[in-house]
């Protein structure tokens, strides 16, 4: 059997009988397309959202903790804190609910642009090498905290191609502020050589005003705010470890641990999937997964990185459980 | 254990060997293409619609390869746009835009199967006899049709798509032996079945 002859032709005869979309079929993308509107609106299903939702968590963290009307509460947050010269980073961390002992790690920026009576002011980048946060300001006479602002990041003249996430919150009509939070794929783990994080580099960070339409969806984007960032993870670094590892779990074969001050981050290859599982420590404390990625290293093997809040204190061993099915688990000692 | 470089890893994606010639002249057209992706994930409506225009082909040949029915296939589509588009902000690797595209659709794919495999058993067989006269290339479709699921997805992803043994298993999370080893038994099967 010629497989090569029998692949053509096949392949030829799928080109030749499916090479266009029926008209029906287009008709039904075009309705479904036309639809979106209205079903983003009902099933909240973009990152706006998610920063909307992200904001009624903050407000309501701020009304369980002053008991008042939220606007106020929020405002009033900002303006004693500026009122005691606490800088603007620990004002929009305090809002944000973000550790402050953490702070220390910030690097200040203090870049501004102003465009139709819009100032936008980055405030602070944090940097561990692989997650970039980097925190901003938006500031107007007029009232901004209906507008949606929307961030993007580029690095090496690219466009970053992790999905951004973070926060944003109104703590007036007229400010805004906000941490958005960028993962660098260039920063991933290398088989041979490890982790190979970013230190010193450039960025492009833009925000980006969107037309909000009458049925308060989203339209494209009005105006923009774009800076050169240079990002640095020196005050992070002192305090990162990284521990090789090298053992087997569920598939995967963990490589390395990386420990931040923020956050853990646990690297790896597998050639099926990334287990589902949990942190723990010796003290019982335990973290949920915040996010995973997953790239192709070739021959079937996949390369993945799996990121986790680090809530532990004097982390000496590190218990990984997969919660899927039996519990099962494996202890890690932490040994430089 | 082999080196790899996660830069030239990232720039191989979906891109086929043979389609190499056409890559210095679509560059613009893919610059803009990675920007309406990240555009997309970052909830701009009008990217996320440029994005499926541009892929309406790639969505019906996979959906026309799994389902026999017009009407499903449509279904199929329509379902995977929506969920989607719902989804899309947790994408996190902009680059895998199409491979997850694909494989929201193949799940649609198969759930509208086992719906339909459940209708069949209901009534007894008769209804897909009688319908088997409205479908075009009926030879290619009962012979894909007659494949295991699993073969199914590498079929359609190989001959419809006309993807490369590593874009599939990226696409099905398989890795590159499981690949050749399932598309080697369904160009055997398809060959007994077409011959």
């Amino acid at each position: 059997m010629d497989f090569d002859k029998f692949d053509k032709d096949l392949k030829d005869n799928i080109k030749e009988k499916y090479g266009e979309v029926p008209d029906s079929v287009n008709k039904r993308i075009d309705d479904v397309l036309n639809s979106l509107d209205k079903k983003n609106h009902e099933n909240n299903g973009l990152n706006r959202n998610i920063n909307k939702k992200k904001r009624k968590i903050t407000l309501k963290r701020i009304a369980i903790a002053c008991g008042a009307i939220i606007v106020m509460a929020g405002a009033g947050i900002t303006t004693t804190a500026i009122a005691k010269d606490i800088p603007i980073k620990d004002v929009i961390y305090e809002i944000l609910g973000m550790d402050n002992e953490n702070t220390e790690y910030a690097d200040a920026v203090g870049q501004v642009k102003e465009k139709n009576g819009i100032k936008v002011t980055i405030v602070s980048t944090v940097f561990d090498g692989y997650v970039l946060k980097t925190t901003y300001r938006i500031e107007s006479e007029k009232k901004i905290s209906d507008m949606e602002f929307m961030e993007s990041c580029k690095i090496k003249g690219t466009l970053g191609t992790g999905a951004g996430g973070g926060r944003s919150e109104a703590i007036s009509d007229n400010e805004v502020v906000g941490v958005f939070e960028w993962s660098f794929d260039e920063a991933q783990y290398n088989v041979v050589k490890g982790l190979e994080p970013l230190k010193n580099e450039k960025i492009e960070f833009s925000i980006r005003q969107h037309e909000v339409l009458s049925n308060s969806e989203i339209g494209g984007p009005i105006e923009s705010w774009n800076f050169i960032i240079p990002v640095s993870s020196i005050k992070m670094e002192k305090d990162i470890k990284t521990y090789k590892v090298n053992k087997k779990f569920q598939g995967a074969q963990i490589k390395e641990i990386l420990v931040t001050p923020t956050d853990i981050r646990i690297f790896g290859v597998t050639d099926k999937g990334i287990p589902e599982v949990k942190l723990k420590d010796k003290n019982g404390t335990v973290t949920e997964i915040g996010g995973s990625q997953m790239d192709n290293a070739g021959s079937g093997k996949f390369i993945f990185r799996m990121d986790f809040e680090n809530k532990f204190k004097d982390l000496k061993e590190l218990e990984i459980i997969n919660v899927e099915g039996k519990n099962e688990s494996i202890k890690i000692k932490l040994e430089e | 254990m082999e080196e790899v470089r996660l830069i030239d890893i990232s720039m191989d994606k979906n891109e086929d060997k043979d389609e190499s010639k056409d890559k210095a002249v679509n560059l613009k057209e893919k610059d803009d293409f990675e920007d309406d992706e990240i555009l997309a994930i970052n909830g701009d409506r009008e990217a996320f619609v440029r994005i499926i225009n541009k892929n309406r082909l790639s969505l019906y040949k996979v959906a026309k390869g799994m389902l026999k029915d017009d009407h499903k296939v449509e279904d199929a589509i329509a379902n995977t746009i929506l969920k989607a588009y719902e989804s899309v902000g947790k994408l996190r690797h902009s680059e895998y835009f199409k491979t997850w595209l694909i494989r929201i659709l193949i799940n649609e794919c198969n759930a509208l199967l086992k719906k339909e495999t459940k209708v069949i058993y209901l009534e007894n067989n008769k209804a897909d006899v009688g319908k088997l006269d409205e479908y075009e290339d009926i030879d290619l479709i009962r012979a894909i049709n007659k494949l295991d699921d699993d073969l199914k997805e590498v079929v359609i992803l190989y001959y419809f798509q006309d993807m490369s043994q590593k874009d599939i298993g990226e696409t099905l999370k398989l890795n590159d032996k499981t690949v050749k080893t399932k598309l080697f038994r369904a160009r055997k099967k398809l060959y007994e079945i077409l011959r």
